[in-house]
């Protein structure tokens, strides 16, 4: 006998993340997932936020290993950070969430940033109950990260270049790179950034800004989200 | 990557519609988009192992691919190959995939002497 059933395999994890999302949105919280590779600088421009963006926040940093990354945030200044240890998972999901926010007191934090493991592959696809998926690259990295790792920047709502102070040092076409966001994304967002020098931030503090304001934030939408 | 994460979530939700009898299940028939970023081979082995342990060693794994499509704002449907492929007839790349990206557990088969 067959069974039909025609359920999405993320159909578990999406239902959670749905939970999330809808936990997030009565806090009022508007929260982003960033996804870039090890060593793009997710933890830097975290750092960089905790001493120069003037709204509370509290940060989820997930690490196959140790906690490293959100002790850098707590010495930054900011206490509200916590790590999740995926023990050899490639990607954060839903769940892990679910069960982390619990710990966490989300009362006076107006926004949650959720930096995901370092990879561009499997967090693409586990949607975490975030209102907004953040594709982050680095100059270093070199030009060609959107040609292959599309997946990720079809679902990014905006799109961070780092290290943008290194343009000059390192080859890099910029403008090939925004022009292959744009083809997966016609309305992504794009900022160039430099947490060493502060470059581009004020623009990603307003864009954040902008974001939690968005009357359909406010009326429960879900600003940015693609699918 | 992820896909025994994939194979863990499935063998749940598969679960949940078998009242958990998973040694009934004589075939599972999964259709996986080619833009899902899932290796089906390292998928099927995940599930084969994950039904083992739930007794049942005979299951056939029956993975569709389903190919990319996307719809142009010039209205033509076309498949896609990769992600950066132009229309045919009007050579835009304004379009939205339509099929291709997700997972989906088609159905089961269940066998009769149940």
């Amino acid at each position: 006998m067959k069974k039909s059933l025609n359920i999405s395999a993320h159909n578990r994890n999406q239902l959670i993340a749905n939970e999330n999302r809808q936990y997030f949105k009565s806090k009022n919280i508007l929260t982003l997932n960033l996804i870039g590779s090890p060593g793009c600088g997710k933890t830097s421009i975290l750092e960089y936020t905790v001493n120069h963006f003037d709204r509370p926040f509290a940060v989820i940093v997930g690490d196959v290993k140790t906690a490293l990354d959100s002790d850098r945030i707590i010495h930054s200044g900011n206490q509200n950070a916590f790590a999740i240890e995926t023990g050899g998972g490639c990607h954060l999901s839903a769940q892990m969430i679910q069960d982390k926010v619990k710990d966490i007191n989300l009362e006076n934090p107006e926004y949650l940033f959720i930096e995901n493991v370092g990879n561009l592959v499997c967090p693409s696809n586990y949607d975490l109950g975030e209102s907004l998926k953040i594709a982050i690259l680095s100059i270093p990295e070199g030009d060609e990260k959107v040609r292959k790792y599309p997946a990720l920047f079809i679902r990014a709502a905006a799109v961070i270049i780092n290290k943008i102070d290194l343009m000059g040092v390192m080859e890099y076409e910029i403008q090939r790179v925004r022009e292959d966001c744009r083809i997966h994304n016609p309305e992504v967002k794009i900022f160039e950034t430099s947490a060493k020098t502060g470059k581009g931030f004020e623009e990603w503090f307003d864009y954040l800004k902008s974001q939690r304001d968005r009357a359909e934030f406010k009326k429960g939408g879900q600003p940015g989200l693609r699918e | 990557m992820h896909e025994f994460s994939l194979a863990e979530d499935i063998i749940k939700t598969l679960g949940t519609s078998v009242n958990h009898n998973y040694e009934n299940i004589s075939q599972i028939n999964i259709e996986v988009g080619s833009f899902s970023g899932v290796v089906i081979d390292s998928l099927e082995f995940g599930l084969q192992i994950m039904m083992k342990e739930k007794n049942n060693s005979t299951v056939k794994i029956n993975i569709m691919p389903v190919p990319a499509r996307a719809q142009c704002q010039c209205g033509k449907n076309y498949a896609l190959t990769t992600m950066f492929d132009e229309c045919p007839v009007c050579n835009s790349l304004q379009r939205k995939i339509i099929s291709g990206m997700d997972i989906v557990i088609n159905s089961v088969e269940i066998r009769e002497n149940q």
